[in-house]
């Protein structure tokens, strides 16, 4: 089968395969049951750091998680799973109030660049701001990235 | 005919990957059913499967538009062979074993040494384990320089064409491996094989599963060189990566290690040394401590697991 044929069917099936996965509700994005689940599961995810309070996202498809080393960290759902990170500070490049109650958070991250975080309300979304305020300042120094990959 | 039996054109190999790929969309759909319904263990998810999917489309191109240079070194090689190994399909199996074993080497080399990791981490970077996993490929093989590691074999006296045919063939058979549907095969098949058992433990992000299983399809290789680690049903395995992906795009999917690279090797007051480590050292190394390798992940997991083992020891007592 000569290339383009063979990367256009591709394609094709991608999308198949894809508009059948929605079809069938695989598309579900998780979330969390309380406060307690949201420590639980960015504990899990990140067992370095200590979990110490949380917030949940009014859509409870991401929390925020305050640390005991004073930093905020992040719960987020990507589809049925989840993703966890911390953020120190020079690690959110912008915060963009989209709503009354939706935030979008630019990263400094090339894994993670952009989140939009749904809030119960304005009230809500300002102390999630708050909370986020040392993870938008510039880090003291250079941005050097705590990670670890296997 | 030769010894080895009928003679083979190299040159008219088929490409299994191409021929197998109906099968590998029809099977993924069967799955995703039988998941969907429960008649099966797993799980999908819409933008997990798709990026997978656009991520084996891509490897394909991504084959065809780099592989040229590996291709063109095998070739040179072949030019000095030591002896010709005619093409028989007894020749071809012959192949088909040494080649796994240099599978298990380079993928060995992909885990344990970064720039290598770079291009294989696209592979370990979905959370989910299905057969549409086995799809989720890189992009830029290409330019990672692993097709050094076939050309001892070229240089021996088989034809690249053959080696490209025995390697395709080996991922083709680790495809019905990316799968949480199958428990357990008999012992003798599971002591031979990788399957998909093995291969779970090689996908999983717990500290535990890190760096084992890296056969291709001969488990024996792990057994042989001690890399081998069987799945434990008191752990299951969690997939991904030590840290997940925030995106789902595969442009971001298959470069963010080669990014973090570049990162990592343009920070100031930087040794020459430490700049090489960045590509060479073991993914999660730095050089300021302040990440953690797979070994320094496991050392932490047994100490917490000893420590945990006490404590509970004291509170019976
Ligand atoms: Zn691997
Ligand atoms: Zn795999």
């Amino acid at each position: 089968m000569p290339l383009p044929v063979f990367i256009a069917v591709g394609l094709a099936a991608c999308a198949v395969i894809a508009a059948y996965a929605h079809w069938l509700g695989r598309s579900a994005r998780q979330t969390l049951s309380d406060t307690e689940d949201a420590l639980r599961l960015f504990q899990a995810a990140c067992p370095d750091l200590e979990a110490r309070q949380a917030r949940l996202a009014g859509d409870r498809h991401a929390a925020l998680v305050m640390l005991e080393n004073g930093d905020a960290g992040l719960l987020y759902a990507m589809g049925s799973k989840w993703m966890a990170r911390d953020l120190p500070a020079g690690s959110i490049k912008a915060v963009k109030r989209l709503s009354a109650n939706r935030l979008r958070l630019i990263l400094a991250d090339y894994t993670m660049p952009r989140l939009t975080i749904a809030l119960a309300d304005e009230n809500e979304r300002e102390r999630w701001i708050e909370a986020m305020e040392n993870a938008a300042r510039p880090p003291e120094r250079g941005p050097i990235e705590r990670k670890a990959t296997a | 005919m030769s010894f080895f039996g009928p003679l083979l054109d190299p040159a008219t190999l088929p490409d299994p990957k191409q021929v197998a790929t109906p099968l590998f969309i029809l099977f993924v759909l069967i799955e995703l059913t039988l998941v969907h319904r429960r008649r099966l263990k797993g799980d999908y998810e819409t933008r997990d499967t798709l990026t997978s999917l656009i991520m084996g489309t891509g490897s394909v191109l991504g084959g065809v538009l780099l592989g040229g240079l590996g291709y063109l070194c095998l070739l040179g090689a072949y030019d000095m062979r030591l002896t010709t190994i005619q093409t028989t399909p007894l020749s071809l199996f012959l192949l088909f074993l040494l080649d796994d074993m240099r599978f298990y080497w380079g993928h060995r080399f992909s885990h344990r040494i970064r720039w290598f990791w770079a291009d294989h981490v696209i592979h370990h970077s979905s959370q989910h384990y299905n057969l549409s996993t086995a799809l989720r490929q890189p992009w830029l093989s290409g330019i990672s320089g692993m097709f050094l590691l076939q050309t001892p074999l070229a240089l021996i006296g088989f034809h690249p064409a053959a080696l490209v045919f025995v390697g395709a063939l080996n991922l083709v058979y680790q495809f019905w491996i990316h799968t949480e549907a199958v428990g357990r095969f008999p012992r003798w098949f599971e002591a031979v094989f990788n399957t998909p058992s093995h291969h779970r433990v090689h996908h999983a992000r717990n500290a535990k599963y890190l760096d084992a299983n890296y056969a291709g399809t001969l488990i024996v290789w792990d057994r042989l060189f001690g890399s081998f680690i069987p799945e434990d049903d008191a752990e299951p395995a969690e997939y991904g990566l030590v840290k997940n992906l925030g995106t789902f795009n595969p442009l971001r999917v298959a470069t963010h290690e080669y990014v973090g690279i570049l990162k990592d090797v343009a920070q100031r007051g930087l040794t020459i040394r430490q700049r090489l480590a960045y590509f060479l050292a073991p993914p999660g190394w730095s050089h300021d401590g302040s990440r953690m390798t797979s070994d320094e992940l496991k050392r932490r997991d047994e100490e917490r697991k000893k420590q945990n083992e006490k404590t509970t020891v004291r509170a019976a007592d």
